[in-house]
């Protein structure tokens, strides 16, 4: 282990870091939005909306991301649209994870007693109220560890972005591993970057998870 | 899309079956040792596996693959890209499959135990004649979804070169210049390859509650 060479292309990998960083930020508060939708059309009181949702649900679930990547990064142009490489990673992250924050937040609402909403209506809130201001903090305190986790995923799944060549952390990498003749330095320092990022997200997590304790 | 065509896909569906098969078979005899390690084994050695356990569950796949890939001709081995990704994707998901009988193992309510060691079943057997059948019955339902996961994982051996159902539609997609359709065709092979696993993981999951 060349630990001047580590040195040397740090600079080159935080670059990289730098995009991933992007990429797992915006995905993540992309796809915690895009869950609050796909939990509203999955409890839709209409049967239509529920139906497309779980179909919805069923394709994210059952398709890998790198097809939906190559999809949207290859397919796209065939009918005109030129979208970035690095949007289409956006993209591809936000809408299978989506899903994912979807079923996370649907677990948490199931899991508040009726009771509780019961209760709201029965001190004269309206269902909209009794949901957002009873129901939902019961519901995202239960499930903040889960989410945590999801998390995580995205920053890993983010790595799948530099297969159409966004320069994120992976990608240059992967440069690094194609220019030097020094595999395990640069393996080694990508996995204790990325290691140091998912350490991150989960103690951030931590912290959110202790400013909202699960009362019982 | 021509028979020609399909039937390519379909022989890149069954590859990607095969390794999902082999991978999900080898991190499974190792996740079950992770597992027992981090329950029953030497404490330091339970520190071990729970450090494999974080580890390799804050590194990418992806990374794994291809750092892999690059070194091992450095190290002087030479391993066929098939079996280098099993090897490496079987120790990946050996970390999640750890978690999937660690948390069947610790639902078996304690009292079994004592319940066993009650009518004359001590250690290895009361936890194999006792515990593991009821274990078994708990992690059917997250064994098949981390099953799941592997199958979908296993398009990322195409970044490193392996042949399976991307590669054949990456082929197809150059060959015959229309993208769209072929991508959307692997993702539709994925989902034929997935959907049954996920439905049976959902039916599990609510006939369990006795």
């Amino acid at each position: 282990m060349d630990i001047a060479f580590l040195l040397r292309i740090l600079p080159a990998l935080l670059e990289g870091l730098e995009i991933t960083v992007a990429l797992t930020a915006i995905a993540l508060v992309g796809a915690a939005i895009g869950g609050f939708v796909v939990v509203a059309g999955r409890r839709s009181r209409f049967a239509a909306v529920r139906a497309v949702t779980i179909a919805y649900i069923d394709i994210m679930r059952n398709t890998p991301i790198l097809a939906q990547i190559f999809i949207l990064y290859f397919g796209l142009p065939e009918i005109g649209l030129y979208p970035e490489a690095f949007a289409c990673g956006v993209i591809a992250l936000v809408l299978q994870n989506s899903a994912y924050a979807g079923e996370i937040y649907r677990a948490g609402i199931e899991s508040v007693k009726r009771t509780q909403t019961e209760a709201a209506l029965s001190l004269g809130m309206m269902p909209r109220r009794a949901l957002f201001d009873i129901v939902l903090p019961q519901a995202l305190r239960r499930v903040l560890p889960v989410l945590g986790n999801q998390a995580v995923v995205i920053l890993k799944d983010s790595s799948i972005a530099s297969t159409i060549s966004v320069n994120e952390l992976t990608q240059s990498g992967k440069l690094l591993l194609d220019r030097s003749a020094a595999p395990y330095e640069t393996f080694f320092m990508m996995a204790a970057l990325y290691l140091a990022m998912a350490a991150i997200v989960l103690g951030v997590m931590k912290l959110v998870a202790l400013r909202f304790p699960v009362r019982t | 899309m021509k028979l020609s065509v399909l039937s390519y896909m379909a022989w890149g569906a069954g590859v990607t079956v095969m390794l999902a098969f082999a991978v999900i078979l080898l991190s499974s005899v190792l996740g079950m040792g992770l597992a027992l390690t981090r329950l029953y084994a030497w404490p330091p050695l339970r520190l071990l596996a729970a450090g494999y356990a974080l580890v390799s569950r804050g590194i990418p796949l992806l990374v794994l693959l291809i750092g892999c890939y690059f070194s091992l001709p450095y190290l002087g081995i030479t391993l066929p890209v098939y079996a280098a990704a099993i090897v490496v994707m079987g120790f990946y998901f050996a970390a999640y499959m750890g978690e999937v009988f660690r948390g069947a193992i610790m639902a078996v309510p304690r009292t079994q135990w004592d319940a066993g060691r009650s009518v004359g079943f001590r250690g290895l057997q009361n936890f194999s004649v006792v515990i593991l059948p009821q274990a078994r019955r708990l992690c059917v339902a997250p064994f098949l979804n981390t099953a799941l996961s592997v199958v979908k994982n296993t398009s990322l051996i195409s970044a490193i070169g392996g042949w399976e159902l991307v590669s054949a539609g990456r082929e197809i997609g150059e060959r015959t210049g229309e993208l769209m359709p072929t991508y959307l065709g692997v993702a539709a092979g994925y989902y034929l390859i997935c959907f049954p696993l996920a439905r049976l993981a959902t039916f599990v999951e609510r006939n369990s509650h006795a």
